[in-house]
């Protein structure tokens, strides 16, 4: 080899060289040339997506008060065209892991200006229906004795059912239209066997001086940090302000004392600072936009307060769950 | 007879010659045969651009009135800026881009309130335009939107036509320069002859922009599975910014919705801001709006992006706004 190299001559180098970056110079264009494609290309001939049209809810279903009958056709979406229903919207459904979504409008018999849309979310698990249901809570709602995860506004009912998150809006908040909207609700959790379940997590949090309905679940980047997946959240109140407590489940205790390690160091890296801390803190508090971050690992467990207004605070909601998550790991 | 290594030699000589033929042979034919403009997602030829609709000599303003009746607001806010007649002449072929995006009622705040998509058309009728249409793309079946929002009978009831989207209504466009918005389909039709537009849409909280004002109503203009610009939403925002340039944007800031957009769905998603905002300038309009939403025009990137580009000015007070109330 080293022979017949020796015997090349300028000229064949050249040339060969020439070649080898004429493919270079192919293979380079060709990757710089993908960034600008057009995706008119291939998508926009679809002037409007065909929604699926869906078995009506009425038809499959015994549940349907006799003061509703239908106001338009059952229609299904899957994570791929569930924009074409609800928008911008779609995002949050897809961040949680939705699996399909089927709605349908009905309206009151007697008057059909007043009439509901019935919203059912197949979230795939009860933490993702959770999920999405916990992070649009309307603070205003009231409480519904109608499953474990239920509320009601002026004009909307919203459950956790299972794994689906169920919206039920209706178009005003006529009495009649509103009891309709819940005897609606009522039925179906009646009719669904797996409709109830609570998430042992939330088991965890210290009972005193939670407030009310506050808890939710964060699927992913929750507080900003990309490694923050599957967070659980409760609110405090504290000194005439409600704080932040969360904890997030991890494989191992390694695996936890590492994520914590993490959020300290995004923490940091990102303007906070650490301050000194009373012998009685489980780790050092920072400060960061004018709150104090307290965040440590106990087992499997990551755990912490967010945005507490002083450091007495966070060390004292801290301890707390740190005292329960010992409990737990019992 | 040769040495083997001279016929080597002559040998790679001849081929790399031939080779260098071949591929120049290919690399003409490919020069020849190359399509620049691409494959076109359309069989039809026809490329469209929007015209410009904003009236010369008229210059940036905007007035802001508070009040609670959007039918008063609105017609205090165009006083404020010289009546109507400064931008309606007899005559005008009007289209008003509304936002039906959804089929909910008028009552939940996702979409134009048909009080006042009637008001404007009664005041562009009396100012004598020849014609008035209203139109939209919405996300959700047309009709249905448009029936369930009360603008379709709203929009009939005050003289004007609704022109619902189908596919012969959209033609490609692309914007010059743009990075997005290529050979994509627009929703050209309504357009086509008009001399003016104006764009009325709700002060919206949106998951994915921020917000959802006068710019963001232009993403009804788009058809397709326009969805995937959600991934550079406020990229898509500003451009639609640049290639509609309307005679007048009117965001009804009345009822807020102050969270979850751009659905909503629960009267607790609104709030009571009490005001309408008239402008020639799509982006101070916005960046006013952003105030609404208890947000500056730095948080929302569509409309720094946007004044960045000269389109508008993010400081609104530097119009001079005129202000009022009617209580």
């Amino acid at each position: 080899m080293r022979q017949l190299c020796n015997s090349c001559s300028r000229l064949e180098r050249t040339v060969g060289f020439v070649v080898l970056l004429s493919l270079l110079a192919i293979a380079g264009g060709i990757f710089f040339k993908q960034f600008s494609f057009n995706p008119a290309v291939l998508i926009a001939r679809e002037i409007a997506s065909p929604q699926k049209r869906a078995e009506s809810l009425a038809a499959t279903v015994p549940w349907l008060p006799a003061a509703l009958k239908e106001f338009g056709p059952a229609e299904s979406f899957t994570p791929d065209n569930l924009y074409d229903k609800i928008d911008g919207k779609a995002e949050l459904y897809l961040a949680a892991g939705v699996v399909g979504m089927r709605c349908q409008r009905f309206a009151l018999k007697e008057a059909d200006g007043q009439w509901l849309e019935w919203f059912d979310y197949d979230m795939g698990t009860l933490p993702q229906a959770f999920s999405v249901f916990s992070t649009q809570r309307r603070a205003e709602g009231e409480s519904l004795d109608l499953t474990d995860y239920a509320y009601r506004t002026q004009n909307a009912v919203y459950f956790v059912a299972g794994s689906n998150y169920i919206e039920v809006v209706a178009s005003s908040s006529n009495q009649a239209l509103m009891n309709a909207t819940l005897d609606l609700a009522k039925r179906f959790v009646a009719a669904s066997p797996l409709s109830t379940g609570r998430l042992p997590e939330f088991e965890i949090f210290p009972p005193e001086n939670l407030v009310p309905g506050s808890q939710t679940l964060q699927s992913a980047d929750a507080f900003g940090f990309d490694q923050f997946k599957n967070v659980f959240t409760a609110q405090y109140r504290a000194r005439d302000t409600d704080v932040m407590v969360f904890l997030t489940p991890c494989s191992s205790a390694e695996a936890a004392a590492a994520l914590s390690a993490a959020y300290r160091s995004f923490l940091l890296a990102n303007g906070g600072k650490e301050m000194e801390a009373p012998a009685s803190s489980l780790a050092k508090p920072v400060e960061i936009m004018g709150g104090v971050e307290l965040v440590f690992s106990k087992g499997k467990f990551v755990a912490g307060v967010h945005s507490a207004p002083s450091i007495g605070v966070a060390v004292e909601l801290a301890g707390r769950l740190s005292e329960r998550l010992a409990e737990n790991n019992k | 007879m040769n040495s083997p290594a001279h016929n080597t030699r002559r040998d790679f000589i001849v081929r790399t010659t031939k080779a260098g033929l071949a591929i120049a042979a290919a690399g003409t034919a490919g020069v020849l045969l190359h399509d620049r403009k691409g494959p076109s997602a359309y069989a039809s030829a026809e490329t469209v651009s929007v015209p410009d609709f904003s009236v010369t000599g008229v210059g940036r303003h905007l007035s802001i009135v508070t009040g609670s009746d959007r039918i008063k607001t609105v017609n205090r806010a165009l006083q404020a800026l010289g009546g109507i007649e400064q931008f309606i002449k007899p005559g005008d072929r009007v289209v008003l881009k509304v936002n039906a995006a959804f089929a909910s009622p008028a009552s939940l705040g996702a979409t134009s309130h048909p009080d006042l998509v009637g008001e404007v058309i009664k005041l562009c009728l009396r100012a004598g335009a020849a014609a008035v249409s209203v139109t939209d793309n919405p996300i959700n079946d047309p009709a249905s939107c448009f029936t369930l929002t009360g603008i379709a009978k709203a929009a009939e009831a005050a003289g004007a036509r609704v022109i619902l989207p189908d596919a012969a209504a959209f033609k490609p466009a692309t914007l010059a320069g743009g990075r997005l918005i290529r050979d994509w389909p627009l929703l050209f039709e309504p357009l086509r002859g008009a001399t003016k537009l104006i764009g009325i849409a709700p002060v919206k909280d949106h998951h994915r922009s921020g917000a959802s004002m006068t710019m963001k109503n232009w993403y009804g203009l788009l058809g397709g599975r326009r969805n995937i610009f959600h991934q550079d939403i406020h990229t898509i925002i500003f451009e639609l910014a640049q290639m509609v340039r309307p005679t007048l944007v009117i965001l009804d800031g009345t009822n807020t919705m102050m969270s979850n957009g751009p659905t909503g769905g629960s009267l607790e998603d609104l709030k009571a801001t009490h005001t309408m905002i008239v402008s020639t300038d799509q982006v101070a309009a916005d960046a006013f709006g952003a105030t609404l939403l208890g947000k500056t025009a730095d948080d929302l990137p569509f409309i720094t992006k946007a004044a960045g580009a000269g389109l508008g000015t993010a400081d609104f007070e530097s119009l001079k706004p005129r202000r009022d109330n009617v209580l």
